[in-house]
């Protein structure tokens, strides 16, 4: 006999999760059937355009806003629970302050707010990660628009919260404050912070991000690695002569992809397979350009050509092989209407 | 629940709080003064009756001697009020009637109807979600303010007003009206007002959950206890209305023989409920507890700011 138990398991519990939450305001749908997982340690970020329905769904996380249905965690526990929305640091849209006090006594305040001593150290070290001390004696009222973020994402760090959830944390910095934010968010998720990012800068979400989440009308409707996404999601161009066309409309239709007259696009990886297929019918194409859509381009396309958000995910995302199916069935049909 | 509550302290040390609470001060030391003024004035030239002015036919002099009587002992009147310890109950009177319906309604509007105009609701909810507590500080809080504001406005009288009774001539009170004269009086009329203080606050607070604003939360905490005053004149419901509750608890009545006020409210109020002392606290206690429960309902509500 040993008298040694075995360690207890340790169960990995996602720093985010959603499932089908869901929130209207009167008639209209601001969120719709969301369901997402931020797994701790992640930088993720959260994209739409605007109205999408990205501050409802963290106003839900933040117990600002009570779903209309749907379920939803935070840091392993089922929401609502005030306690573990006080453990997540937050900055939702423009950061509010009281004016008439120093920016270091906003922070004291909001540091006793949470239910913790006002840790003078602790206050020195957020404001100088953001790179506010000389100011932090002055009264915010005074502050500029990019001092105010930086004091807003200073409060949200206060107590080296497990998980970070920012809300276009970028709003009116210039583009050194973008960059040292971006190098904030690195060393945070470096030191294991999970960071739920929503922004439109999709440069500093590409460049920042792990996991990408797009969400338009309230849905969600493409999830998973930020590469999947983007750059590495490649497709390739053709363009064949007038003759050819109904022949490369037939090779080329076992891809998804859309048509503009004698050009096809493709969303196909390989420029060689597309060239080997069109060559098997005796087409010769006039051009074969293997194309990389920025992240930019990506999102583009999917809050503008799929407004009614027909989800699609990445190859490990929850759920991914329903709907990438979806996605493939949709687009194919789309080429084939071309024809 | 202690570093909340040392937080929202914090917030309330404020261009607003200070100058609401500076405000009523120095219109209290106003009113002693136009009191003290009136008073001399009294002296100068006494009410007597029109057929005597200027007579000095025999029957009048019974008539003269009765106005200039009475002009002294209202003018003695006034300035015993407007000793240090007897002026107290003017500080708790005002406080506890229109001027301090005014100042809590100015501080919740504020202090919490403001978090939501200025989006600070937003970091306080997030940081202490428990919306019962949040409601609770600053009900708290706004209660200590017009507590501070009581404190203050007394300071202020005790220190003024037996100066300006001096310097308008005033006759001085006697050895027993001393400058502590009065001190029991003035502090179980103040603990009264600390009781109604309470209430306003309370009105304050729920005008804030409701009207999520700092301009609407002040003029509906106002506006209410506006209503509650002219609702105190009805006959029948008028028992039931808070500002009766109100003059039973602070025990408002007709006014004294001095021309010093010791509260704005009675004054307003036709006719008289007849509710005890105790009735009073009593409903003093139900509203408040009315109010909480309405506050809290309404602080569900989402967070869109």
């Amino acid at each position: 006999m040993t008298g040694r138990r075995p360690a207890p398991y340790r169960r990995v519990v996602d720093a985010i999760r959603c499932e089908g939450l869901t929130k209207r305001f009167g008639a209209a749908i601001a969120v719709d059937d969301l369901t997402l997982a931020v797994a701790p340690g992640q930088v993720y970020g959260f994209l739409g355009p605007n109205g999408a329905g990205k501050t409802t769904t963290i106003r839900m996380l933040l117990g600002l806003i009570a779903p209309g249905a749907g379920r939803a965690w935070l840091l392993g526990r089922p929401l609502p629970d005030p306690r573990a929305v006080a453990r997540v640091g937050s900055m939702i849209e423009e950061p509010a302050f009281y004016p008439w006090l120093s920016g270091r006594a906003n922070l004291e305040v909001q540091a006793a707010t949470a239910g913790r001593r006002p840790d003078r150290a602790e206050v020195a070290r957020v404001l100088s990660l953001t790179g506010l001390e000389e100011v932090a004696g002055r009264k915010v009222r005074a502050y500029s628009q990019g001092m105010r973020q930086r004091l807003g994402l200073a409060a949200a760090l206060l107590g080296k919260p497990p998980l970070l959830i920012a809300d276009e944390p970028t709003n009116g910095l210039d583009p050194a404050g973008i960059r040292e934010l971006r190098d904030l968010l690195g060393g945070l998720a470096a030191d294991g912070t999970t960071v739920f990012l929503s922004s439109h800068l999709l440069a500093e979400v590409e460049q920042v991000c792990d996991r990408v989440a797009v969400i338009s009308r309230g849905r969600l409707v493409e999830e998973g690695p930020t590469g999947q996404l983007g750059v590495t999601r490649r497709r390739v161009r053709v363009r064949v002569e007038q003759p050819d066309v109904e022949a490369a409309a037939v090779q080329l239709g076992r891809w998804p992809g859309r048509r503009d007259g004698q050009v096809f696009v493709v969303d196909h990886g390989r420029g060689r397979d597309v060239n080997a297929a069109l060559a098997a019918a005796g087409v010769i194409a006039e051009s074969v350009t293997v194309e990389q859509p920025s992240l930019e381009d990506r999102f583009l396309e999917l809050v503008t050509e799929n407004p009614a958000g027909a989800r699609t995910a990445g190859p490990d995302a929850a759920g991914a092989g329903a709907a990438a199916a979806g996605l493939t069935e949709e687009d194919s049909h789309g080429l084939a209407a071309d024809r | 629940m202690g570093w909340l509550l040392t937080a929202e302290l914090r917030k309330l040390w404020r261009p607003l709080v200070w100058g609401a609470v500076a405000a009523t001060a120095a219109f209290l030391v106003l009113l002693a003064w136009a009191a003290a003024n009136n008073a001399r004035g009294g002296l100068a030239s006494p009410r007597v009756p029109d057929v005597c002015a200027g007579s000095a036919a025999p029957a009048c002099r019974p008539a003269i001697s009765r106005a200039h009587r009475d002009a002294r002992t209202a003018a003695l009147a006034t300035s015993t009020l407007e000793q240090p310890g007897a002026v107290g109950q003017v500080a708790a009177g005002m406080l506890a009637s229109l001027p301090g319906v005014l100042l809590t309604a100015l501080v919740a509007g504020g202090h919490w109807g403001g978090e939501w105009g200025s989006r600070t609701i937003r970091s306080l909810l997030t940081r202490e979600g428990r919306r019962g507590r949040v409601l609770l500080a600053k009900w708290l809080t706004v209660w200590a303010a017009g507590i501070a504001a009581l404190i203050v406005c007394w300071a202020v009288l005790a220190a003024l007003a037996p100066l300006i009774s001096a310097s308008a001539g005033l006759p001085a009170p006697g050895p027993a009206a001393a400058a502590w004269h009065g001190l029991g009086a003035s502090a179980a009329a103040a603990g009264h007002a600390v009781v109604v203080l309470g209430l306003f606050s309370a009105v304050g607070v729920a005008a804030g959950t409701v009207a999520r604003g700092q301009l609407a939360a002040t003029a509906v905490a106002a506006g209410a206890l506006l209503v509650t005053l002219v609702l105190a004149s009805a006959g029948g419901i008028g028992a039931w209305s808070p500002a009766s509750f109100v003059q039973a608890w602070m025990g408002f009545g007709p006014a004294g023989s001095g021309y010093l006020p010791a509260s704005f409210w009675s004054r307003f109020i036709s006719g008289s409920a007849h509710l005890g002392e105790l009735a009073g606290l009593a409903g003093i206690a139900v509203t408040v507890a009315v109010l909480a429960a309405v506050a809290r309902w309404q602080l569900a509500r989402d967070v869109t700011t």
